[in-house]
């Protein structure tokens, strides 16, 4: 084999690129050990990094979205001082509710008992007569009264069963359990504590309509406010 | 002594211009030439030409770059001994490094017209192009002609990746070379 042209050619290359090549510093191996240890607190900073940018982009959507966190002492049960005659007009509503649920109404928000004015009441998001009729034949004999409320119970109820389908998920964020208020006509999600910006961010994410849940936690809005 | 000091010597005919100069570069040319060539002998031989060589050569000739300079003599003067042995038939060697350029522009029948400092000036021109690295790499295989394990033990690469770029470089360098019509 004769000597390549090129390797003659070559000899006369620019004399800082062989100087470059000739001098330039060996690279020092790095035991593998140390490359691996070095991987992992790589991998470990952009974790914590990631999740520390992902709990501050939740906590700015829910301070920009003013979505209130309520406390938990506000909710003190009712039930504990009904008297008799309430406990009965309590039944009859959720009588009233049971039998309206079950026909699926698409107009349906929610039926409950108010204390104060001693009256059932039955929301309806459309209140219109059509609908008010259809409504009777389900109370009987108990008089009722009709307001305008913001969502369906189907809609409610099909809240509470993607928030249950999630319920390990929602557990881990800090959810300690929700439930369908008809009273209030939402769903109520409770917390312990109210920093809980990742499941309030993926749950308010669930209501596509907006409005329809209600976050509570044992710790004040003081304390919220504070974080 | 640094290389002006080195060069002025060699100005001033002092002897002591050839052993700062083995001193200094003897390592580098003795790798040169035995990468090239393997035996001992003829290795000496050669670094010896090239001191003898630079020693004719300086003055008049005052090189920027000292070390290029030397390297170059003691390359050229390896390739040409290479080509004795072999026409001698005293050496059956194969030297990969070769027969891998050997690719890219085989001999002188090949773009006869274009000078060889054309090609080199290309050449260095598609160096620059490159990453430090892949130049580098490219630079102690061909030009140095360093095997794949001392090069891959000194730039902390795995002999397959060595392999991988010098592959690529090839292939790189044979399009730029056509590019600028010096035709394979």
């Amino acid at each position: 084999m004769n000597t390549p042209r090129i390797a003659t050619a070559m000899n006369t290359i620019d004399d800082d690129l062989i100087s470059a090549a000739a001098f330039e510093k060996k690279a020092r191996k790095r035991p593998g050990w140390l490359t691996r240890v070095a991987a992992a607190a790589c991998l470990c900073l952009v974790v914590v990094g990631a999740l520390g940018g992902i709990h501050a982009y939740m906590k700015q959507y829910v301070a920009s979205n003013r979505i209130p966190v309520y406390p938990a002492a506000d909710f003190a049960s009712e039930a504990a001082m009904v008297s008799p005659e309430q406990a009965e007009r309590l039944n009859q509503a959720n009588d009233i509710h049971n039998a309206l649920s079950a026909q699926n109404y698409a107009w349906y928000g929610s039926c409950y008992y108010d204390f104060d004015e001693n009256k059932i009441m039955v929301g309806l998001t459309d209140v219109s007569q059509r609908n008010m009729e259809t409504v009777l034949p389900h109370t009987g004999d108990t008089v009722v009264d009709f307001y305008a409320c913001d969502h369906s119970y189907r809609y409610l109820s099909e809240l509470y069963d993607k928030l249950d389908g999630k319920r390990t998920f929602l557990s881990l964020l800090g959810v300690k359990g929700y439930n369908i208020s008809v009273r209030k006509n939402k769903v109520e999600v409770w917390f312990e504590n109210a920093d809980k910006y990742a499941a309030i961010y993926m749950i308010s994410k669930m209501d596509s309509t907006g409005g329809a849940i209600e976050f509570i936690s044992d710790t004040s809005i003081d304390k919220m406010s504070s974080d | 002594m640094d290389d002006v000091q080195i060069i002025e010597l060699f100005f001033l005919r002092d002897e002591r211009a050839i052993k700062e100069t083995a001193e200094k570069y003897g390592k580098l040319c003795y790798r040169i030439a035995k990468n090239l060539l393997l035996n001992s002998e003829d290795v000496e031989e050669c670094v010896n030409d090239t001191y003898l060589t630079v020693w004719n050569k300086i003055p008049p000739t005052h090189p920027n770059n000292l070390m290029a300079f030397i390297c170059k003599i003691t390359r050229v003067l390896s390739l040409k001994r290479l080509e004795q042995l072999r026409a001698a038939k005293r050496s059956a060697l194969e030297i990969v490094s070769l027969s891998e350029l050997e690719d890219i522009l085989p001999d002188s029948r090949i773009s006869p017209a274009v000078e060889d400092g054309e090609i080199s000036k290309a050449i260095s021109a598609f160096l620059r192009g490159e990453q430090e690295d892949v130049r580098n790499v490219f630079l102690r295989r061909y030009w140095f002609f360093d095997s794949i394990r001392d090069i891959a033990a000194r730039y902390s690469f795995t002999e397959s990746k060595v392999k991988a770029m010098l592959f690529h470089s090839r292939n790189r360098l044979r399009k730029y070379l056509k590019k600028e019509g010096i035709e394979v």
